[in-house]
């Protein structure tokens, strides 16, 4: 019997991967370990090497094909097996094969469209646009005499993609003013831009503020930043400890760390917090797993490993995918508040403001105390005000009394 | 005469920085050229590019000789005058550094001898006479100089660079050149044709390692035919001299020792750039490995200050030091200039040529899914079998979804001067069919290029 290739999970949110080239070819003869195919998520590409050794009988996913996690890709076949024995490709049967959607056509029409001879275009830029039926009246080219060259050409398609008007609607080209700059989007940036929308526009957001005195929790890092330093040389930051906090008080509120999956709501059984991470072309979240079973010096060491390997843009696709809850902190740019967007599937993130030394009332007397803001962005549809309030004072109550982490 | 837009000041009169100059002028800026050697022309025409394409004619001329009676001609003796060699070089040089003096004069620039070292972002004294001269911008175009490395015993009297080598009176039996690159292999040739025997030894597991494989491969081969050793994957680990002798011991990648005894030993590998004097240090101007940082309008991180050429060590050759110089006083003038790094053709002039424009096909198969290759060999063209030179070959990798042409490889005879039809397609984004469909003389080299291109698809005819 044939063998069944199907598309590995890579990571915990992973549901799909997209083919992105076959290495061998059917008939070719494969050594176990060898590169079968390319595939891309979301985040990473990876290269799938074969299972066993054998013969590639038969490709079912063709290059850019979207295959779901443990769909079907190929078969492999022993020697002394026959094309014969592959069993017709079952129709929805689990094994679910799409085709990438073609890009919607600018004019909405199906007819291919053919590129006047006066058009000032490069050969392989005609090719492409004709190929990918872009309407190349609308292209400023940037060769010389404004000649239309694969660049242009290619960043149209690119900006073609990102529209997602449902209606095929005639979109007119971006008027370019002198100065104006177009700029394409990287691989990440597109991701970024997909995902909030998705979250923008499928969870009701709403938002609820704790101002919170920092001073006790203050103290305690500044105690323990020389033993932390010479312990595992790493300097423990504001953002360790609240992660330490924000985990305990989540392993108590699990509704705050939870999904929701249409008609049920998830309870995640790990509590798993994000931390989101500027990079160049833009975020990234990286994971700190079971945050809550972990020491203040471990959360300090996979902190400092993950923020480097992310920014040297060095971390698997475990390191920055499965996160259950996230915290943005944008204080150290003396914002102090904010409504930050949900990454999803998670139904909370925990916007952190910068610390402001503040007049404030302390057993009727005026204190000048360090204070800050924390602000929940909570997906409605998974819990409700009070709950969300309930949570946020538990991180209060940590932050204030930190001795009550020991307990 | 109209009036003068800018007063530029150009420290190097290299073919980064003449050119620079000639361009100014074209621009309307009065433009000042500092030079510290005796002539103009920098290291292309004085020590680099063309002293060596001038020797190189003369083992080329030599080995023809030699080999005369394939085309039915007896030569009864030949052999190699050096000094007359030399002087074939030497005039060669003079020749082409007097038509620079002359364009300089005939684009109105100012000359100064001497070295150059700026004082400030509009000032830049001659070392030597102390004179301040002032401009409005500055363009760095100190070059670059050949790199020695840290091997026991290099300093040793005798251990010759390339700056060296051209200017030797007396041939070695043998030779040990470190490093086969370009320069590297030009000179093994030079040695070798002229009668002395050669041993290349190259770090990396190919020579030209920068070049496709398959290309580099097919040249070692042949170098190694005319009698040139090579050994790749191999670190000179220390040089002893004794008396007229040196004793060159190197080690192979599977750590094995090797040893040769030899006449002279020539180090290429590589140049680095060239920032003494400038003054670059105390004005602050940002480095990079002993670079000078610019953006891609070629300026530097001190506003008003440009540089250009092997001091900026983005591709060390001539060419992308003329295009870059062009760059910086265009952006100077006014205008707004680029560099297209994508479409720079990289040329050796051994024999076989080897020639290539953009990626090697290990690039490409990287960088693009489905990566298609066209062969066509010399054996298959009239014209390279009428010259006896059929050895190599034209190398298409294009991109199978568009037919983008991704890089062109070729080896054999001419290739740099073939490599142009390429650089023009593929800066124009011709499609490889585009060549293929092009009527090409009979018979030419150049045929080999429309056959290639055809060779993608399986249509090449002869062959």
């Amino acid at each position: 019997m044939a063998t069944q290739i199907t598309m590995p999970k890579l990571g915990l949110t992973m549901q799909e991967g997209t083919i992105k080239e076959w290495k061998k070819k059917e008939g070719d003869e494969v050594k176990k370990g060898e590169i079968l195919y390319v595939l891309e998520t979301e985040k990473v590409t990876f290269d799938v090497e074969a299972p066993e050794s054998g013969i590639l009988g038969k490709i079912i996913a063709q290059v850019n094909d979207i295959v779901p996690v443990g769909g079907l890709v190929a078969y492999m076949l022993q020697p002394g097996e026959k094309l014969s024995d592959i069993p017709e490709v079952p129709s929805g049967a689990g094994v679910k094969v799409e085709a990438k959607m073609p890009a919607e056509p600018v004019t909405g029409g199906a007819e291919k469209i053919t590129i006047p001879k006066e058009v000032r275009i490069s050969p392989l830029a005609r090719r492409i646009a004709e190929e990918n039926n872009v309407d190349v009246s609308t292209i400023q080219g940037s060769g010389p005499d404004g000649r239309i060259a694969k660049e242009d050409v290619l960043r149209a398609i690119e900006e073609r993609k990102t529209v997602t008007a449902k209606p095929p609607v005639t979109k007119a080209p971006e008027a370019l003013e002198p100065g104006d700059k177009i700029i394409p989007l990287s691989t990440l940036r597109k991701t970024i831009a997909r995902r909030m929308v998705e979250s923008f526009q499928s969870s009701p957001h709403f938002y609820i503020t704790i101002e919170v005195d920092t001073k006790e929790l203050e103290a305690l890092r500044q105690k323990l930043i020389p033993f932390v330093e010479q312990k595992a040389a790493i300097r423990l930051t504001f953002t360790d400890l609240l992660v330490k906090i924000v985990a305990k008080a989540l392993e108590e509120h699990p509704f705050v760390n939870a999904s929701f999956i249409g008609n049920a709501i998830k309870l995640f059984g790990q509590v798993n917090v994000g931390l989101a991470t500027s990079v160049e072309e833009g975020l990234i979240v990286p994971v700190i797993r079971q945050a809550n079973k972990l020491s203040l010096m471990e959360i300090a060491k996979i902190r400092a490993e993950l923020v480097t390997k992310v920014r040297e843009r060095k971390a698997s696709l475990e390191e920055i995918t499965g996160s259950t809850f996230t915290i943005t902190n944008i204080g150290m740019f003396g914002i102090i508040t904010g409504g930050a967007i949900i990454n999803p599937p998670e139904s909370g993130i925990l916007l952190v403001g910068s610390t402001v030394e503040k007049p404030v009332v302390r057993d009727g007397q005026i204190v000048i105390r360090p204070m800050m803001n924390l602000t929940l962005s909570i997906d409605h549809r998974v819990f409700d005000g009070v709950a969300g309030a309930r949570f946020l004072q538990r991180v209060k109550e940590l932050i204030e009394n930190p001795a009550f982490l020991i307990l | 005469m109209s009036e003068v837009k800018k007063n530029i000041i150009v420290i190097g009169s290299g073919v980064g920085g003449y050119v620079a100059a000639i361009r100014a002028a074209q621009l309307g800026a009065k433009a000042t050229v500092i030079e510290r050697a005796d002539t103009l022309g920098g290291t292309c025409l004085n020590r680099g590019c063309i002293p060596t394409k001038a020797l190189l004619k003369s083992a080329e001329v030599l080995s023809l000789a030699k080999g005369a009676e394939t085309f039915g001609v007896h030569i009864d003796k030949a052999w190699i005058d050096l000094p007359l060699a030399m002087k074939w070089k030497g005039a060669t040089v003079s020749r082409l550094v007097n038509g620079v003096n002359s364009l300089m004069k005939k684009n109105r620039i100012t000359v100064v001898k001497g070295t150059g070292t700026i004082i400030d972002p509009k000032t830049v004294m001659v070392l030597e006479s102390k004179e301040k001269i002032k401009g409005d911008n500055i363009l760095i175009a100190s070059g670059s100089k050949p790199l020695r490395i840290p091997i026991k015993g290099i300093n040793e009297p005798g251990i010759m660079t390339s700056d060296d080598a051209l200017a030797m009176e007396r041939l070695p039996q043998s030779i040990l050149i470190i490093g086969g690159g370009v320069v590297g292999l030009e000179f093994a040739q030079i040695f070798s044709r002229m009668g002395a025997k050669v041993s290349v030894v190259e770090m990396m597991p190919q020579i030209l390692p920068a070049e496709d494989a398959e290309i580099a491969g097919a040249l070692e081969r042949a170098l190694k035919k005319e009698g040139i050793e090579i050994i790749t994957e191999a670190k000179v680990t220390g040089i002893a001299t004794k008396q007229d002798e040196k004793k060159v011991s190197f080690t192979t990648k599977d750590g094995t020792a090797y040893e040769r005894i030899v006449g002279g030993v020539l180090v290429a590998v590589g140049r680095g750039p060239n920032t003494d004097d400038l003054g670059v240090e105390k004005l602050g101007i940002s480095m990079d490995k002993g670079r000078i940082v610019v953006n891609e309008r070629m300026e530097t991180t001190i506003p008003g200050i440009y540089a250009a050429g092997d001091v900026v060590g983005k591709m060390m050759l001539a060419h992308v030091a003329m295009e870059e110089g062009k760059c910086a006083v265009e952006n100077m003038m006014g205008l707004s200039s680029r560099v297209n790094y994508q479409v720079v053709p990289r040329c050796t002039y051994t024999s076989p040529e080897v020639a290539a424009v953009g990626l090697t096909e290990a690039e490409a198969r990287k960088k693009y899914p489905d990566v298609k290759v066209g062969r066509f060999p010399f054996i298959g063209s009239g014209r390279a079998l009428t010259l006896n030179e059929t050895e190599g070959m034209v190398k298409f990798v294009v991109d199978a979804k568009y037919g983008e042409i991704l890089g062109v490889h070729i080896l054999g005879p001419e290739a740099s001067e073939l490599i142009a039809e390429a650089v023009l397609a593929m800066q124009m984004e011709t499609t490889y069919k585009d060549i293929g469909s092009c009527i090409h003389a009979h018979p030419t080299l150049s045929e080999a290029m429309m056959e290639g291109a055809l060779a993608v698809d399986g249509k090449t005819i002869n062959f």
